[in-house]
């Protein structure tokens, strides 16, 4: 599904960016990326969903190359950022429509799918509003619930457990794991690391802009007593 | 005292993008920054120079002693009009105020800080208009050691009364929006109201004091030697200034207290303008959340109920986009209607007015001259002041990554963006048109140019106003007025717009028979960097 190859982005007069990292994410997957502040994760995020270019390297996603063939890509994937900053001059519903609009979704699709999601993330009562009047939590769920509308192959997440009550976060995991069974894949990046082990098939750890480690949960934690242990021990190196 | 240094600091630290200038460590993003600094620093030099030559142009014809005063009263119209524009985003801006409030910091400090913030950067701005002038009135009519001392004291004092007047400003848009549903709507239209009667006032005065009326003075004469011409302006512009000067009596008084005929007036005017500035300090910082609160309120929630769904094409949906966008802000809306509400007036203005009175009075044009042929440049130009294309893109801030990370292709949003500045242009020209078409009297050519030359003008202004953006993009703000007044994309596509008047001078100097050409010759310049300008945006990367 997505197949990043020595990929490589530095940013001019700093030693900020991220060095040669190669990764496989298969259907199915969900898999956690993980690394301190200013690891060079939302900078690897932003490579692969197409906001920043990179300097060497590949990515590919679904077969397509992100560089290449950019609109194609992003057709199949949905991105939610680390800050959920929207349209505030919208309505909530203004902004998933619009969103439905740009994916050409069908209006039949989209009031079913956007009913479904607001009902269970609980914002259905406030889409009318603005969204410059919804709080740091219902902004994250509108976002959550845009990039959901697409029914996307790919959901690439910076952090997206921030800002959720623990209703909303018990939701999105079981979401995730309803998007992975029906062939999709989940590649997002987070702090929480008990909620990455206990979720992901898949793990990788990223240091100073270096991957560390990847892979499977099981074989990435080996002989640690959990995935806290390891990290620590990692990044204490 | 010592928060309301603090404050100040804070406020003047990152005037003009200095700060983040000084320290961004990406070197294309500060090769942009400083591409921007620069940019900015040669419109400035622009207009510099523009006014050195005006007021160059008053020495030499005799009306040297009247600079001072002239360009003090441009100066304070400038900052009182722009200032309006600002009073909102610079001086009420909620974006830092849920920190503060919970610092523990009294009201006061921080609503004085704002205004020694509005304050130095409408002295800068002044700076722009005063010392040049000022300087080449020092150097022409050899002022004394003294002049010098006025200069520095006139710098300081003159953005007082502006910037205070701001304030004022500012408290009653929130007690005209605070009960009031459509806020923006309201704002928009209490500003134009406010600036529209700003501009007019000073025509109404003239005309109740007989106006100052056309010079007769005959460029294309044969038998006038220029020094009899110029012997003849200066006549013609001493009599303007003296009728001037009796329309705006007070603004003789200001001239003699600069040329230093009347010190205690001077003192007077200092001191009361300083004493107002601080009671207008201290009366809006001990209401400072009061107004804050009134201009922000926090949204309503409203029960929503699923209804039946409608979808739209992209460009539809794009297009619907940027128009929410626009609407939504009154400082984006109120900055870029300017243009098109000053160019319905003036059509309004030519169903009473021939083009010559109109021009010659209202442009206070003082030189006969073909206004017939420059009518439609004039007012081609007067739609295209300032085009919400200009910051359309930067607008986007931290919203940016979303049309990033969607399958919309820039080409469509580019297309999007010029779309919805001509359509919000469109209403405004198709009356301007209907109006002229039943008002002006003019023949079969004349008539054609009123219809092709805005338009032209128009696609023109729209293009390369989001040209500008596209090269001179800024999503880091913190207030809108940073991008849609401040920004490096809107001051240059600003003076871009000039290039329409440069016909519209030589239709107006040259004889009749070369206007038809002149007209003909432009439109097609014109719509062929307009092209060009298209295919760059489309073709750029972001």
């Amino acid at each position: 599904m997505l197949v990043i190859q020595h990929l490589e982005k530095h940013y001019q007069g700093t030693t900020k960016g991220i060095t040669d990292i190669s990764l496989h994410i298969e259907k199915g997957d969900i898999y956690a990326f993980i690394g301190h502040n200013g690891a060079g994760k939302t900078t690897l995020l932003k490579a692969i969903t197409g906001i920043h270019s990179f300097d060497k390297g590949e990515v590919l996603i679904d077969g397509l190359d992100i560089q290449k063939n950019p609109l194609e890509v992003k057709k199949r994937i949905a991105y939610v950022p680390d800050n959920p900053d929207v349209y505030e001059f919208m309505t909530g519903i203004q902004y998933l429509n619009f969103i439905a609009d740009v994916f050409m979704i069908s209006a039949a699709d989209r009031e079913q799918r956007i009913k479904d999601y607001a009902d269970r993330f609980e914002i259905t009562s406030s889409l009318g509003d603005l969204i410059s009047s919804y709080s740091h939590g219902m902004k994250q769920k509108l976002v959550l619930i845009s990039a959901l509308l697409h029914d996307p192959k790919l959901l690439i997440m910076d952090e997206p457990f921030v800002g959720l009550d623990p209703k909303a976060t018990f939701l999105l995991k079981e979401i995730m794991a309803e998007l992975t069974k029906r062939g999709g894949a989940i590649f997002f990046s987070t702090h929480v690391l008990d909620v990455a082990e206990k979720l992901c098939n898949k793990v990788a750890i990223i240091k100073e802009g270096h991957l560390i480690t990847s892979g499977l949960m099981s074989e990435v934690i080996k002989d640690q007593s959990s995935l806290e242990t390891l990290f620590m021990e990692t990044v204490n190196e | 005292m010592k928060q309301f240094i603090t404050l100040t600091k804070l406020e003047l630290l990152n005037l003009f993008d200095l700060n983040v200038l000084r320290h961004v460590k990406d070197p294309a993003e500060k090769k942009k920054k400083t591409i921007m600094a620069v940019v900015l620093l040669i419109v400035v030099l622009i207009l510099g120079g523009y006014l050195t030559f005006s007021a160059y142009g008053m020495a030499f014809l005799g009306v040297g002693d009247k600079i001072p005063e002239i360009y003090s009263l441009l100066s304070c119209i400038f900052l009182l009009i722009f200032g309006l524009f600002k009073a909102k985003s610079s001086l009420y801006r909620d974006k830092d105020l849920t920190l503060l409030s919970s610092l523990p910091i009294k009201s006061f400090p921080i609503a004085a800080a704002r205004l020694v913030h509005a304050y130095v950067e409408n002295l800068l701005i002044g700076a722009i208009i005063i010392l040049p002038t000022f300087l080449v009135y020092a150097f022409t009519c050899k002022a004394g050691a003294p002049f010098y001392l006025n200069l520095v004291l006139a710098l300081f004092l003159l953005p007082i009364l502006p910037t205070t007047l701001m304030a004022w400003f500012g408290i009653a848009v929130a007690a005209l929006v605070a009960r009031n549903r459509h806020k923006v709507l309201t704002e928009t239209i209490f500003v134009l109201i406010i600036v529209v009667a700003s501009l007019l006032l000073p025509m109404v005065f003239s005309s109740i004091n007989g106006g100052t009326g056309p010079m007769k003075v005959d460029f294309f004469s044969q038998d006038a030697s220029s020094e009899e011409i110029t012997k003849a302006l200066s006549l013609e512009t001493q009599k303007t200034f003296e009728k001037v000067e009796t329309s705006f009596p007070l603004l003789k008084t200001w001239g003699s207290c600069l040329l230093g005929e009347n010190i205690p007036g001077f003192l007077l005017y200092g001191a009361g303008s300083a004493a107002l500035f601080v009671l207008t300090a201290l009366l809006i910082g001990k209401n400072f959340f009061a107004i804050s609160a009134k201009l922000f309120p926090p949204s309503m929630h409203h029960e929503f109920q699923m209804k039946a769904m409608r979808s739209e094409t992209l460009l539809t949906a794009l297009v619907r986009k940027e128009a929410k966008r626009y609407f939504s802000s009154g400082i984006y809306v109120t900055n870029t209607i300017v243009g098109p509400v000053f160019a319905l007036a003036m059509t309004i203005a030519l169903a009473f007015f021939d083009p010559k009175t109109l021009l010659t009075n209202a442009g206070n044009l003082p030189i006969d001259v073909n206004a017939n042929a420059a009518l439609p440049f004039i007012l081609g130009f007067m739609f295209c002041i300032m085009t919400p294309a200009a910051s359309s893109l930067s607008i986007e801030g931290k919203n940016w990554w979303i049309l990033q990370t969607l399958p919309v292709a820039k080409k469509d949003i580019m297309q999007a963006k010029l779309l919805f500045s001509l359509l919000f242009m469109a209403p405004f020209y198709f009356v301007s048109e209907v109006i002229l078409l039943f008002t002006v009297s003019a023949g079969l050519p004349e008539r054609l140019w009123l219809l092709i030359v805005p338009t032209t003008a128009i696609l023109f202004a729209v293009t390369f106003g989001l040209f500008c953006n596209v090269k001179f993009p800024k999503f880091q703000w913190e207030s809108e007025m940073e991008v849609v007044k401040q920004g490096a994309a809107t001051g240059l596509s600003m003076l871009g717009i000039f290039v329409i008047l440069i016909p519209a001078i030589l239709a107006m100097l040259l004889p009749t028979s070369y206007v038809n050409v002149i007209t003909l010759c432009a439109i097609a310049l014109i719509l062929a960097i307009t092209g060009l300008l298209y295919r760059s945006i489309l073709r750029a990367k972001l």
